[in-house]
Formats: structure tokens, sequence, C-alpha cells
């Protein structure tokens, strides 16, 4: 009997996120392994990779295994009437690891909004991915960004795509004198460093903001970032950062988004956002939120191994 | 995670001009420069520790959180595109991203060029971006020997002053980019040890701004 306890740190882990997203009616939603391919290559441009583990099923079919939760959710919720959907989920995606360029297997837990998402849910949204990290231990950081804000710096709007690829992967690494490699206005520049640069408490974010630009479309931007940030309850607020290097990752993320990390474990181990554009093509009256708890990174962690150099 | 602040240094003279830039911003480590056989040295006073590693595993050093920091070129960090925040441009090691082809080499258009490079993804990048359709030829060292021998056409390869490839009847054809050496963080690690690596940090770009003056 004492055998159904010996749980793994994940597994422990596992409990209670299901807890915690339960707690703010989240319900749980079990998935396929399996989708045919030729959705994910109708969709390729909102995932990681291109490379999936494909065979043919038994009626011919290409089938694929599954390297994404959030695209196989949104075609779901498609044609809903009214109201939220709001699901947690425990899954395996399969996908090819960055460095070895092999496939591996990917457990992940998360939770995804979909309906008339509007800034509670937002809100909620980030407020459950800090309490999420903080089950995992109070020595964890969520970093908060908006794609919005980017795209309202002052003349972000006019440079061409792959200036605005280039400049966003320059906060994705932090990087703010790879700006002068792409040509444009020197004040959009300015304004686009500082924001790379960012790093605040929420309740900071505000005052950070004011310092940057007066231009009136960045302001309103800011205001909305702003309210989110603030609507946060204290115990979520202590973890969470404004840091705009949270952008970045698949290209369905539109507007909020949002990395965690851990301290022991040297990679993100949350990752999530706004994908109204991603809802958008499934259906143009709902909007999405959600994040994905990486399980497979807390395999060192649990105090059993630590680099010791 | 190691409350040191751990720093990977890329083995030769780029890792000892890195050396001198970090000991001057107060992470000093006499042992670092002592030729010892040592791989791993640290001073607990300032709280740092030093280790060697070959230049191109730098960045997994640092993406894998061994090492807080690192130094590493721009050319090692655009082929392998590691994880990592690369926070400052040190403005050492200056050279550039070159294709390079004997001096009396045109390009004849009808045929796959063939390019010899130790930076296969960069000179597919290159290459894809202008829609020239090539024939990758992976080398490990002495890359001016390809088209010297006919094994390319061109290269792909780090030119620093230029002399070696004159010295091999070869001349730039086209810079590809500029190439210096970067400060890169964990980027878990500079959450958690943001004061210490936003400090250096700052200390290593007012270094830089005061040489630049000079």
């Amino acid at each position: 009997m004492s055998e159904i306890f010996n749980l793994t740190y994940e597994e422990k882990i596992i409990f209670r996120l299901r807890a915690l997203y339960e707690s703010y009616g989240y319900r749980r939603y079990k998935m396929d392994k399996f989708e045919e391919y030729d959705f994910y290559a109708k969709n390729k441009d909102f995932l990681p990779d291109e490379g999936m583990i494909t065979f043919t099923d038994t009626g011919g079919k290409l089938m694929a295994l599954k390297p994404d939760v959030t695209l196989s959710v949104v075609r779901n919720a498609a044609g809903m009437k009214g109201g939220l959907k709001k699901i947690h989920y425990n899954e395996n995606v399969y996908r090819i690891s960055g460095d070895t360029r092999h496939y591996r297997e990917i457990m992940q837990s998360g939770i995804e909004c979909i309906g008339e998402i509007t800034k509670a849910q937002i809100s909620e949204a980030v407020c459950l991915a800090a309490k999420s990290l903080l089950e995992i231990t109070p020595d964890s950081v969520l970093d908060v960004a908006d794609m919005g804000v980017i795209g309202a710096v002052p003349g972000f709007s006019s440079l061409d795509a792959s200036a605005a690829e280039a400049a966003v992967a320059c906060f994705a690494s932090k990087n703010p004198h790879g700006l002068s490699d792409i040509r444009m206005p020197s004040e959009t520049a300015d304004v686009l460093s500082k924001l790379i640069k960012l790093r605040c408490k929420a309740d900071d974010a505000e005052t950070e903001f004011e310092k940057m630009t007066d231009d009136a479309g960045f302001a309103r931007a800011a205001e909305r970032f702003v309210r989110i940030m603030k609507t946060l309850p204290d115990d979520a607020k202590k973890t969470v950062r404004a840091d705009f290097s949270a952008v970045g990752g698949t290209k369905y993320y539109s507007g909020v988004t949002m990395k965690g990390y851990v301290k022991g474990i040297p990679g993100c181990v949350l990752s999530g956002g706004s994908y109204d554009g991603l809802m958008k093509r499934f259906d143009p009256d709902l909007g999405a939120i959600g994040f994905a708890v990486y399980l497979d990174r807390l395999e060192r962690f649990g105090g059993s191994e630590a680099y010791d150099v | 995670m190691s409350e040191y602040l751990n720093i990977a240094l890329p083995k030769g003279r780029l890792g000892e001009q890195a050396y001198g830039m970090l000991e001057k911003a107060g992470l000093a480590c006499a042992e670092v420069m002592s030729g010892s056989r040592k791989l791993i040295f640290e001073n607990p006073d300032a709280g740092v520790k030093y280790f060697w590693v070959k230049p191109t595993d730098v960045p997994v050093y640092v993406e894998r959180g061994v090492a807080d920091i690192g130094i590493a070129g721009k050319d090692i960090l655009n082929e392998y595109s590691p994880d990592v925040y690369e926070l400052l441009d040190l403005g050492i090691g200056v050279c550039r991203m070159a294709v390079a082809a004997k001096k009396d080499w045109t390009d004849d258009t009808s045929r796959t060029l063939r390019v010899a490079t130790k930076f296969p993804n960069t000179a597919a990048e290159h290459f894809r971006r202008m829609g020239r359709g090539i024939d990758i030829i992976k080398l490990n060292g002495s890359i001016e020997l390809a088209p010297i021998l006919g094994l390319s056409d061109v290269i792909v390869d780090i030119v620093e002053t230029g002399k070696t490839l004159k010295e091999n009847g070869l001349e730039v054809k086209e810079t590809i980019y500029g190439v210096s050496a970067r400060l890169i963080a964990n980027k878990s690690s500079a959450k958690f040890k943001d004061a210490e690596i936003s400090a250096l940090c700052d200390r290593l770009a007012d270094a830089r701004t005061r040489e630049e003056k000079l």
C-alpha cells in the first residue's frame, strides 16, 4: 500500500498543479496522442519545429504523434457559443530536441482558456502561471511581456517583416546592441533598447514605461499591460517581473507572453501567453490564453543532484 | 545553484583577453593565467569560478547552466543559436565572417557552388538568402586549403587581417557579417544572479566605453 505513495517529484507536482487549476474552475481535458499530419502541415507556422514523428494508420491515413497541445485544443474549441472553455491537461508531446536534433517525449501540464478573453482572464492566467511555479519552489520567477507594447513602439509598425522579426529576436536574447544591425529610425531603436533592458517588479512597470517615450500609442499599450500586472494578487505578484525577453518561441503568441524560471534549472520551465491570432484562424469570435509547465525539466530538481562546479 | 559566479572562458587568446577585462571589472583570480593544467579556478573572496573550455563549447556550458556567464564569438552564437542571453558586445576578438576564394575566381552560376566551411549553418543561411544553390563541405580546420586543392569553389570562414588568405593566393569576395566577442548568460542565472551579472555588465560596458574614447 505504501508503494502507491512512492511518487516521483514530477508526479507530486502533477497532482499539485491539478489541484491548483481545478480550484480556479479548470476542468481536466484528455487528448488523443495522434492527430492527422495534414492538420499540422497546414498550421506549421505555429509549431516550434517542423519535425514530426509520423506513421500511416490502418486506414492508410498519415498521422503524427502530437508535437503540440494547443493546436488540438483550439481546433476542438472552434464553434463554441458563448462563455469560456477552461481546461487543464497533462499530456506528452513529441518534438525535436533543440541541441541534439533527436526526437524527445516531453511531459507537459498546462491550462487553456478559450472564449471571450478579457483582462480578467489574462490576469488569471498570469496569476496561475506564477502560482504553478510557486508549487515547484518559492525560488521562482515569472517573466511577463506583451507583444502589443512592442508593436506600439513608435516606428515599429513601419518596419518590414524581416526587420521586425530580427528586432523581436533581440528581445528574446536580451541583446540591445543587435538592434544596430537592423535599419530603423533612431527613436525606434532607442525605445526598443530600453524595453529590451527592462526588468522590474510588476508594480514598477508603469514608472519604467513612462521613462521610455511620450508617444500616446505606446502609453495606451503600456497602460493595458500595467493594468493586468496591477490586478495580480500579492502572492503571485511577488515572483512576477516585467521582462520583455519573455517574447519569442512559437509564432502563435500574439499579446501577453510569459516564461517561468526556477532556481537551479537552467532553462525556462513554463511558457505561454495569449494566442488570439491562432484562435481566430479557427473561429474569428474567440480569443485564447494558456501556458504549459515542462515537467521533464524537473527531472533533476527536487534535491537529488545539483551542479557543483 | 552554486552561489559562485561561474564563468566559462574560451581557451586561447580571446579567453586571455576576456579574462583581463573581467579581472579589471573586479573578478580577479590570479591562478587562471598561471599556466597550470587545472581546468577550474576559484577565488572565494571574489565569489567567482572560472573554467577553460573549447571555444565552441562555451555556449553549451552556459545554456546548460553549468556556467552562469561565458565569452563567445558572434560567429559561434550565429552558427549554433544557443538559447542564452547575449548581454554585451565586448569589442574584442574583432574579425568578420566572409566568403573567400582564389583571386582569379569568378562565380559560374550555371553550376552548384561548392562551399567549404567550419560553419555550415551560417553558409547555408547566407546563400539561401541569395537564392544560390550550394553544396556544403564541412571541414574542421585549414579551410583555406579547400579552394587551392580544388575541393571547393569558395570558403566561408572567419577573417581577421586577411594575411592567411593573401599568403595562400585567396581574397575576400564578400563580408557576411562582423564578428566580435560577446558576454553571454544563462537565462535562469540572469534571473537569480541578476544583481551580480547586471553589475558586471555595467562595469564591462563602462570599461569598453573608456577604451573606445582613448
